[in-house]
Formats: C-alpha cells, sequence, structure tokens
C-alpha cells in the first residue's frame, strides 16, 4: 500500500515536470492594456497634423531583453518624460532591435585537495576545498526599443 | 512488481521526453492596439501568416503588435523561429511579419532571438 501511494507521488511528480519542461504555450499578460501602460496610445496611422516631438529608447540587458520586458519598460519611458496632464501620451513608430556583446563572467568552481597521513598505521585521508573563480566570455543579448512620441501640430 | 516496473518506464519516459528534444522554442507577444486575442490558432491560420524576411510587405498594412520567438538549442535554425513567430502573430490576429530581427547568443546555452512587427493588412 505505501509503495501504491509512493509511486503515484513519483508518477504525479513526473506529469508535473514533464509538463513544466515541455511548456511552449507561453501565456503572455496583455499588460499594455493594463494602468499605467494604458496611459500611452499607440498610434498605427499618425494624421498629417502630427508631429514628432521626441524619440523615446530603451535598452534591455540579458535574461530581461525580452518584449515582454522591454515594451512596458518602454512605456514607463515614455510616460516618465511626457506625461503631464490626463491626456493619453500618444507614441507612433516602434522598433524594436537586438544585438549581443561579449562579456566575461566570474564563474565558481570548487578546487579540492586530498591529504594522506598514517595514524596508528592507518590512513586518514582528509580533503581541502577551496572556491576558485574562472573566467568565462558569453554573449549577452540586449534588447533597444525606440517610439517617436507624437502631439498634434499647434495652429499659428 | 510487473505493475512498479511499467510505472518506472513510463516516468523515465516523461523525464526524458523533455531532455531529448533539441530544441526548445518559445514564443511571446506584446499587443500594440486593442487587438481581440485567439487564445487557440489552427495550423491553417499559422500558414496563412506571411513572413517578410529582410523585405517589405507589398500590401497596405498597419502595425498591430510585436512578436517574438526563441529558440534553444544547439541546433536552434531559422525553421525554429519563424513558425512561432507567424504563430504569435496569428494570436493576435495579424496577416504578416515584418522588420524581423535575428541573433544568435548563449547566454545560458546556445540560443537564437528574433522579434518582429505584426501587421494586418487594410
Amino acid at each position: 500500500m505505501r509503495s501504491k501511494i509512493f509511486f503515484s507521488v513519483v508518477l504525479f511528480a513526473a506529469i508535473l515536470s514533464s509538463m513544466i519542461g515541455c511548456n511552449y504555450v507561453n501565456k503572455n499578460p496583455d499588460i499594455l492594456s493594463q494602468y499605467p501602460y494604458n496611459q500611452v496610445q499607440y498610434v498605427a496611422q499618425p494624421k498629417a497634423i502630427d508631429e514628432t516631438i521626441d524619440v523615446v529608447q530603451v535598452t534591455t540587458r540579458g535574461l530581461k531583453a525580452n518584449i515582454l520586458n522591454t515594451i512596458p519598460e518602454l512605456y514607463k519611458k515614455v510616460l516618465e518624460k511626457h506625461h503631464v496632464s490626463e491626456q493619453p501620451v500618444r507614441i507612433h513608430n516602434i522598433s524594436i532591435t537586438s544585438f549581443t556583446q561579449k562579456e566575461s563572467f566570474q564563474v565558481p568552481y570548487q578546487h579540492c585537495t586530498s591529504r594522506t597521513s598514517y595514524s596508528s598505521g592507518k590512513p586518514v585521508i582528509t580533503q581541502h576545498c577551496t572556491t576558485l573563480y574562472r573566467t568565462e566570455i558569453r554573449n549577452v543579448l540586449y534588447q533597444k526599443a525606440t517610439a517617436d512620441i507624437i502631439k498634434m501640430r499647434e495652429k499659428n | 512488481m510487473k505493475k512498479q516496473i511499467i510505472i518506472m518506464i513510463i516516468i523515465s519516459m516523461l523525464l526524458l521526453s523533455c531532455i531529448a528534444t533539441k530544441t526548445i522554442t518559445k514564443g511571446s507577444y506584446v499587443n500594440l492596439t486593442s487587438n481581440v486575442i485567439n487564445t487557440e490558432v489552427s495550423a491553417e491560420q499559422i500558414g496563412k501568416i506571411r513572413i517578410f524576411y529582410k523585405t517589405d510587405p507589398d500590401f497596405q498594412y498597419t502595425e498591430i503588435g510585436i512578436v517574438e520567438a526563441i529558440a534553444r538549442g544547439k541546433e536552434a535554425g531559422l525553421e525554429d523561429l519563424f513558425p512561432e513567430l507567424k504563430k504569435q502573430a496569428a494570436i493576435i490576429g495579424s496577416d504578416a511579419v515584418y522588420k524581423i530581427e535575428i541573433q544568435r547568443y548563449n547566454q545560458t546555452g546556445d540560443a537564437l532571438h528574433a522579434t518582429g512587427i505584426a501587421i494586418k493588412s487594410h
């Protein structure tokens, strides 16, 4: 009975880990429709009376270099720079580019030495371990996003 | 005993199923306009999405979102990225993807990364 429960638990854990490991479906939160990001209005087709007043840019690095992180960061910066009234900030012409940069990382590893001594004729092994670091060069991903801030041209 | 052996085999198969996969691909999208999200997209819908890689669309369009695909593994190639970009584009109801940018890097293992702008024809 006990072994049956054990196997059931292991089987459940295996199925669960398999599902997590093979999870190709990415649940995208529709983050831009939420506050404060919804204070930014993306204009797909600007009108002739619209003019670009600024260009805002953000760069994300490493594990944060993905659109679910970069675009909200861009929207945050847009709001920081241009959100002054209750009016939404209008943006246009979003562009996203990625690049890699070689960076060095310190990777820790254990270096162990053992020594054999004899006590009453019997061998006694003592081990001494220290943490050392080796330098590894990796290509780190960067993601850069830019957007034009547009405003209706004021009449003269 | 026989039952337990069978269970152990199933467990091993389940655990190995992911390790054995050479390339793991995942994707995401950012909805720039209020598009209706298709939670389930068919292979036919995905197949209809056009990819404009290093070319511009030959029709009038509106940008509606940004799509991204990441393929992890030494064997990862464009054949892994483009279907994922198309799938993400289908989810937000676009017709095509353009301005595609691809980068290979080895941050935490080999990976191939692509972003693109999802567009809808007029």
